[in-house]
């Protein structure tokens, strides 16, 4: 008998391959393609919470349809296309310029790209005049057939009569290819510690100290411009080449030009869509969370009086969506597109305005010094405070890492210690390691003192504190650091020496 | 039934082995084309290669034809006779333990240069101990790589004028070069597949690796150590200047390593 056919094989080896399968199939968790929304939004009374998830839907799309409105600043990979003229009697059909060379456009989904102001008082005027809106359904709208000869193209469903599509009106065909094909990337490189939203939150980050960041703040630690400035695309481009040495962020550096900077429009799609969530979030909240109601509901024991209540709320809820959400929403991502666009100015970016002296040379900040030891100085001085948090030494360990230190809302946290605006526990760089996450140049280091590491306790001091040349001496004194060559061996004075700087 | 199986394994085995050999240097399938390799060392290790290849082919093909003969033969025996038993022949076992013993001490001798040129430090070529261009730092999941500053010596500590860089390894072409390879985390292993150059990167040791470009150009650099689930992502290259650029190179990283950002206004 085949030692297949034994029993012993059977009653072991037959449910012991099932299980293994089984466990085999189950053990691939299954990663959520869906965006989430935040905790915040579903906090809001059910309406609101609606009206928001609503606006984020059909603003920013899906994962598998990722789509943005063209007035944000990132690159869509749009086919632009211009109306050469439309008849209200062909509802379907749409006279266009003729574009250069030859173009699919045959099943791409078609955008009109009014001007939103305009668009939106558009639908604000029908909504007064309790008409359906005109402009609804547009998101839909499909090409169903392009004759090239005429530049006419047929479309899906008809067009609506208004005077916002007339000759002159650009259009958008597959509006958001740059973005599908920045997620296919991002699912690939990026999604398993970043996760589907961009929260840093994917599969792997559970292992990971510091944690992935989470985009949806629109918060990006190593800027080169100012404190309040968003990163400009090369500041992202950056990072994803160099990667960020001391965290599990690795280099792209291998992945072609174009990758890269869909990469980058992805990320900032993904801020966007976050920061637009919560700034909803801010502006519905205050009124419209569950918790308001609850809190009014709270002392209130007569039926009646809590039924009328709930009734105001939601009367006033409901007229709030209608006639003060919408522009709100419309306004808060104009807003944001403009801030994301101020950053890739050129003003934005923040330069030095002198040279960085030799840093064994003489200071210019304090010429009887040399520029480490000024540094050395400035670094333990009342001023800058640096050795607060990075210690006499620059080990990482000033007094404030075994201070409690307080939450934004006053309450103090768990553990001692600095936290990041996600509140996760920080450690100040420990300066003698030689690693530097934002990079290593001496401008890198400038301007991590100039404008701060944003979303870290870490403050900007270009402008305010210490001027330019203050600044390149402590730059040159941490570069020294690491190194056991040269005048900085006579390591500054033991802890709580920070006063007595000043008698030297 | 009983030809049957004189067919599989003189038929299908050997001559499946001959057409895949043959067919797979074309088919970049891992095989190396003969003067393919992108070094003078992997030149050499491309010929061991195809000699134990050679080799070990006649050989397998040899014993199929002998196992052939003699599934053929016996299949004309009648079929109800009883096997014997043999003790064996010794001779025959003598014969066929020493000749594979002298193959092998053979191919040791014969690799022993080879070898030693490419792995122990005392045999190293001249030039590459003299020119020792970078430390490579493996870390989960990147190589990060130290150069000393042009005009100096690559020191075993940081120095203040060190220049860094990431997964691009920037070497002369034309003449051998080391790397200190050092890894910060986990095993790792540098392999330049097209050179033919594999070396572990081991916890708390560095290890001297030498590799001549032959040509200048990119030559994809990975890890070869299963290091982590970041582990495909360790794909990096080694850019091979012309010998006569490569100082001006190196000048050019220097300035941008120590840019201070001012003259950019
Ligand atoms: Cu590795």
């Amino acid at each position: 008998m085949p030692f297949w056919k034994t029993c012993n094989f059977r009653c072991c080896c037959v449910p012991l391959l099932l299980v293994s399968l089984l466990a085999g199939l189950t053990g691939c968790e299954r990663v959520d393609s869906q965006f989430r929304f935040s905790e915040e939004t579903e906090l809001l009374a059910p309406q609101a919470e609606q009206a928001v998830k609503q606006t984020l839907v059909a603003n920013f799309g899906s994962p598998d349809d990722p789509r943005i409105p063209v007035f944000f600043p990132v690159e869509r990979g749009q086919i632009s296309l211009t109306v050469a003229d439309f008849d209200p009697e062909k509802p379907t059909e749409l006279l266009i310029e003729k574009p250069d060379g030859e173009v699919e456009l045959v099943g791409k989904r078609l955008e009109l790209l009014f001007d939103p102001e305009d668009a939106f008082d558009v639908q604000m005027e029908a909504m007064e005049e309790e008409q359906p809106n005109p402009l609804d359904g547009l998101d839909q709208l499909t090409i169903a057939g392009y004759d090239a000869e005429t530049g006419t193209i047929t479309l899906t469903q008809p067009l609506p009569d208004v005077e916002l599509i007339e000759p002159g009106l650009e259009l958008a065909a597959a509006p958001n290819s740059y973005l599908a094909e920045g997620e296919r990337l991002y699912a690939q490189h990026c999604l398993h510690c970043h996760g589907v939203t961009g929260d840093g939150n994917g599969p792997t980050a559970q292992y990971m100290e510091p944690k992935p960041r989470d985009y949806r703040q629109g918060k990006f630690k190593f800027t080169s411009t100012g404190p309040q400035d968003r990163a400009s695309d090369a500041d992202l481009a950056h990072i994803l080449r160099e990667g960020i040495p001391g965290t599990y962020m690795p280099s792209f550096k291998m992945l072609p030009e174009e990758q890269i900077s869909r990469l980058v429009n992805y990320v900032k799609f993904l801020a966007m869509r976050g920061e637009t969530e919560q700034a909803l979030n801010i502006e519905v909240g205050l009124d419209f969370a569950s918790k308001v109601l609850e809190e009014e509901l709270e002392d209130v024991t007569d039926p009646e009086e809590i039924q009328e209540i709930k009734a105001d709320f939601n009367e006033e809820l409901d007229e709030f969506i209608l006639e003060v959400y919408p522009e709100i929403a419309l306004f808060g991502m104009l807003d944001l597109a403009d801030a994301w666009d101020a950053a890739n100015d050129e003003d934005a970016i923040v330069y030095p305005t002198t040279a960085r002296p030799e840093p064994f040379g003489p200071s210019v900040a304090d010429p009887s010094r040399t520029s480490v030891e000024n540094g050395r100085v400035l670094y333990l001085g009342k001023d800058a405070q640096c050795a607060s948090c990075h210690g006499d030494a620059g080990r990482g360990d000033g007094f404030q890492t075994r201070q409690l230190q307080k939450r934004r809302d006053g309450s103090d946290y768990d553990v001692p210690g600095l936290h990041d605006d996600w509140a996760n526990p920080l450690k100040p760089r420990d300066l003698t390691s030689d690693i530097y996450r934002g990079g290593r140049r001496p401008i890198d280091i400038f301007r991590r003192i100039h404008v701060g590491i944003k979303g870290t306790p870490m403050p900007a001091f270009g402008g305010k504190s210490l001027t330019d040349d203050q600044i390149w001496d402590i730059v040159n004194f941490v570069m020294t650091l690491p190194h056991d060559k040269g005048p900085t061996t006579s390591h500054p004075p033991a802890e709580g020496a920070v006063g007595m700087v000043g008698n030297e | 039934m009983k030809r049957l199986w004189w067919i599989f394994f003189l038929m299908i085995w050997p001559v499946l082995a001959v057409i895949v050999s043959l067919l797979t240097p074309q088919l970049q399938w891992g095989f190396p084309l003969s003067g393919q390799s992108d070094s003078p060392l992997g030149g050499e290790i491309d010929h061991l290669f195809y000699l134990i290849l050679i080799i070990t082919g006649v050989v397998f093909v040899g014993t199929h034809i002998a196992l052939g003969y003699v599934i053929w033969t016996a299949s004309n025996r009648p079929g109800d006779r009883r096997a014997w038993y043999t003790h064996g022949n010794h001779k025959l076992e003598m014969t066929w333990t020493i000749i594979p013993g002298l193959i092998l001490l053979f191919l040791a001798f014969y690799q022993m240069r080879t070898w030693a040129e490419f792995r122990m430090e005392e045999a190293y070529p001249e030039a590459a101990k003299q020119n020792i261009v970078a430390e490579v730092n493996a870390r989960q999941f990147e190589w990060r790589i130290r150069y000393p500053a042009p005009g100096k010596e690559l020191q075993r500590k940081p120095q203040l004028d060190d220049m860094y860089g990431v997964n691009e390894l920037h070497v002369p072409a034309g003449s051998p070069v080391t790397i200190h390879l050092r890894t910060i985390d986990v095993q790792h292993s540098f392999f330049l597949p097209t050179m033919r150059i594999k070396q572990d990167a081991v916890p708390g040791l560095v290890i001297p690796v030498w590799f001549e470009a032959s040509e200048p150009g990119e030559y994809p650099l990975v890890c070869a150590e299963l290091c982590g689930w970041g582990h495909y992502k360790m794909g990096a290259k080694v850019v091979a200047h012309p010998p006569e650029e490569f100082d001006e190179f190196m000048k050019k990283m220097h300035q941008a390593q120590f840019n201070d950002g001012f003259a950019a206004e």
